[in-house]
C-alpha cells in the first residue's frame, strides 16, 4: 500500500474539496447576482438546439437578456426571428412548456439586448430550446436572470 | 415455473424499471435532449433502457438470454427510432430535397446521428434473418422511404435523399460488421437458446 506523508494527504483533500466545491461556488456567485446561466450559440437554424447548462428557479419566473448578433436573413435586409422555449426537467423527461415560449424579432444589424420574460412557471430545473423561426443561420448570446 | 424463479424475475423487472428511471433522469435525459424534445420520446427511452437492463440483469442472474427478449429489445429500439423521426420539434419549412450538394449544410453531428441510427438494425437483422441480405436491404429501403415521406406529409420534417443515403450506409455498415468472420462465428456458434 503506498504511503503518503501528512502534507500530501492535506493536498489531496484540499484538491478534492476544491473540485467538488467549484460547481457550488459558481451557483453561489450566480445566486448572489441573480444570474442563473449564460448562453451563446452560432449557426442555429429552424431545427434548433437546447442550452448546454440547466438552471433552477424558485420564484416561478426567469428572464432572458437576449441578443442576436448575426443572421443570414440580415444580408437580404429582412428581420431575424428566434423562438425560445422553456424545457422543464421532470421524472418522465424534459417537458416542453410551449405556452410560455417567447419569440423575438430583430431588425437587420440590431445587436442590442432585449429582455424576454418567462413568467408564472412552476419551480424546478429548466433548460431553454433555441430555434430560428426561419431556415436561416443565427448567432446569439444571452444571460438568464431570476429577476428583471 | 417455480415460485422462486417468478420472484427472481419480478425482482429483476422492478430493479430494471427503477434503474431505468434513475439512469434516464440523472444521465440520459440530458443526452437524449440533443435528439428529441418531445415527451413521448422520453417515455420510449425509459422503456427501451428498462428492457435493455432487464436483458442484461437476466443474463447476469440466469446466465442465459432468450431470442424473444432480444426481439422485444429490437422492437423497443425501432419504436425509439420512430419516436425520433416523428416526435420531434416541428421545423418551419417542409420540402423535398434531391440535391446531393446540400450535404455542405449538414453538421458532422447530424451525419453521425443519421449514420448510427440504423446501424444496429443492419446488425440485428443480419443475425436474425440469415443469408437474405438483399431482401432485408430492400425492406429497409422501402421502410426508410416511407418514414421520410411520412415525416414530410405530417410536417415533422423534410423528405431528404441525403438522409436516406446516410441511413442506408449505416444499415449496410451494420450488415458488414456482422459479416466480419470473427463476429459472425461468435454469434453463429452460440448455442441457440430456447424460444
Amino acid at each position: 500500500m503506498p504511503m503518503y506523508n501528512k502534507k500530501q494527504v492535506y493536498l489531496i483533500i484540499l484538491t478534492l474539496t476544491a473540485i467538488f466545491c467549484l460547481p457550488l461556488m459558481t451557483n453561489i456567485v450566480f445566486a448572489l447576482s441573480n444570474k442563473l446561466d449564460t448562453y451563446q450559440g452560432t449557426g442555429f437554424t429552424d431545427v434548433g438546439k437546447e442550452s448546454v447548462d440547466s438552471f433552477t428557479i424558485t420564484k416561478g419566473d426567469f428572464y432572458c437578456y437576449h441578443r442576436i448578433t448575426k443572421s443570414t436573413r440580415w444580408n437580404t435586409g429582412t428581420y431575424a426571428e428566434m423562438k425560445l422555449t422553456p424545457l422543464k426537467k421532470e421524472w418522465l423527461g424534459y417537458k416542453t412548456v410551449s405556452n410560455k415560449a417567447q419569440t423575438i424579432q430583430v431588425s437587420p444589424n440590431d445587436t442590442s439586448y432585449y429582455t424576454l420574460p418567462f413568467t408564472e412557471l412552476s419551480d424546478g430545473t429548466y433548460k431553454i430550446y433555441f430555434q430560428s423561426t426561419y431556415k436561416d443561420n443565427v448567432d446569439f448570446d444571452g444571460i438568464v436572470y431570476d429577476d428583471k | 415455473m417455480k415460485l422462486k424463479e417468478i420472484l427472481k424475475n419480478a425482482f429483476i423487472v422492478i430493479c430494471s424499471l427503477v434503474l431505468s428511471m434513475f439512469l434516464c433522469y440523472y444521465v440520459l435525459d440530458d443526452i437524449w435532449l440533443h435528439f428529441s424534445i418531445e415527451a413521448f420520446s422520453f417515455i420510449f427511452l425509459r422503456v427501451f433502457v428498462a428492457i435493455l437492463l432487464f436483458s442484461l440483469l437476466h443474463l447476469i442472474f440466469n446466465g442465459k438470454l432468450y431470442y424473444f427478449m432480444l426481439d422485444i429489445l429490437f422492437i423497443s429500439y425501432i419504436v425509439l427510432v420512430i419516436s425520433l423521426s416523428f416526435f420531434r420539434i416541428s421545423r418551419s419549412e417542409h420540402y423535398i430535397n434531391f440535391n446531393l450538394n446540400e450535404i455542405i449544410n449538414y453538421s458532422l453531428s447530424q451525419i453521425i446521428e443519421n449514420f448510427i441510427l440504423y446501424l444496429p438494425a443492419g446488425f440485428y437483422l443480419s443475425f436474425r434473418i440469415k443469408n437474405k441480405p438483399k431482401i432485408t436491404i430492400f425492406i429497409f429501403l422501402v421502410w426508410i422511404i416511407v418514414v421520410e415521406l411520412l415525416q414530410f406529409l405530417s410536417k415533422k420534417g423534410v423528405f431528404d435523399i441525403l438522409d436516406i443515403i446516410i441511413n442506408l450506409l449505416g444499415y449496410l455498415t451494420g450488415i458488414l460488421i456482422f459479416n466480419i468472420p470473427q463476429i459472425k462465428n461468435f454469434f453463429n456458434n452460440k448455442k441457440r437458446p430456447a424460444n
